[in-house]
């Protein structure tokens, strides 16, 4: 099952998020939108780290992989990223 | 700080994000000085951010058939279009610009806020990456940090066409493409609104640098690509900045 959303964020910012949901767990993830992260490549991080997670554990998810990479964000953040997730996932459509 | 001054002209789109990125590679391995370059788009081009969906920005089709280039870059931010403006990249070691991005941000556009000046266009930096004047942006800008480098670059809008922009770049629904052109319209702006006359790339390349070296306190020096530059440049532009493996990740 395929969810989109689209979330505005601090600055005017978008961010856009598409989920493929096997189950009841993220299959893969796009983390998408005209914001910032240094260094870039946290964002394939946390792509990669949510994979496999049920939605409940996203945040935390989230929250771990930013910590972890040292990642800077500007326009979006660990709860920006969440909400977005949680939208995408809950206006799932058979893909 | 010794800079070269690059002024590489007008080129298709994979090779000048080519050369930005070989400049970087020669910058961080110590073989190239830091850089200021100024450049332009030959033929016109939408450039989209590093994290942005190509199929969800770009008309591709449109792009395709009004011949305009499309391509990834390796920074964030959004969808430009680069037409009637003049580029510039600056690439220099990390170690030379506050650690905080923001702060680099406001040091860098200072640059730009002098050369705007001098050709009378009073601005400002609006964080975290536009320059605005009047409350209309006249720049925008991205960075990123690879290698113990810093690249910035940006536009400066020289002529704007905001419905020439919009055949090429994605709405939300047709419905509402015209409300989203005035919308444009009223938030950006171009050094020939401003002035009521337009200013040639030249005139306005020259007010830029000389922006740069005053904010930046760059001691500039004209030079050109080395071979090495040139022979990544190309063969980035190539494999990387033409492929769709990369213009399609998103």
């Amino acid at each position: 099952m395929e969810g989109r959303h689209t979330l505005k964020v601090a600055g005017g910012k978008l961010l856009k998020i598409r989920i493929n949901v096997d189950g009841e767990k993220i299959k893969d993830v796009e983390i998408n939108g005209d914001f910032f992260a240094h260094p870039e490549e946290a964002i394939e991080r946390i792509e990669d780290a949510i994979k496999g997670c049920g939605k409940k554990d996203v945040g935390d998810r989230i929250r771990e992989t930013i910590s972890e990479t040292g990642a800077i964000l500007y326009g979006i953040d660990a709860e920006s990223i969440t909400k977005a997730i949680s939208e995408a996932w809950d206006g799932m459509q058979a893909a | 700080m010794e800079c070269r001054l690059l002024e590489t002209g007008f080129q298709k789109a994979s090779w000048n994000m080519g050369v930005d990125e070989s400049v970087l590679e020669h910058v961080s391995e110590g073989t190239s000085k830091p850089t200021l370059r100024i450049y332009g788009w030959s033929p016109p081009a939408v450039s989209i951010g590093y994290f942005q969906s190509i199929q969800e920005e770009v008309d591709l089709a449109a792009c395709c058939d009004m011949g305009v280039d499309v391509v990834r870059r390796i920074t964030g931010g959004g969808a430009v279009f680069h037409d009637q403006e003049l580029t510039y990249s600056i690439i220099i070691p990390e170690k030379e610009v506050p650690e905080d991005i923001l702060e680099s941000y406001r040091l860098v556009c200072g640059g730009i806020t002098r050369g705007l000046d001098s050709l009378g266009i009073e601005s400002e930096f609006a964080p975290l990456n536009d320059i605005v004047t009047g409350g209309k942006k006249i720049s925008g800008n991205a960075q990123t940090r690879r290698k113990h480098c810093m690249l910035q670059h940006g536009t400066i809008l020289l002529k704007l066409d905001v419905n020439r922009m919009f055949r090429l770049l994605k709405v939300p629904s047709e419905k509402m493409r015209d409300k989203i052109v005035e919308n444009v319209k009223e938030r950006v702006t171009s050094v020939k609104d401003c002035l009521g006359r337009e200013v040639s790339f030249h005139k306005a390349s020259n007010a830029v640098v000389n922006g740069f070296a005053q904010a930046m306190n760059l001691e500039l020096e004209p030079g050109k690509l080395s071979e090495s530059e040139m022979k990544l440049a190309g063969e980035l532009a190539k494999t990387k900045y033409s492929s769709e493996e990369w213009n399609n990740k998103r």
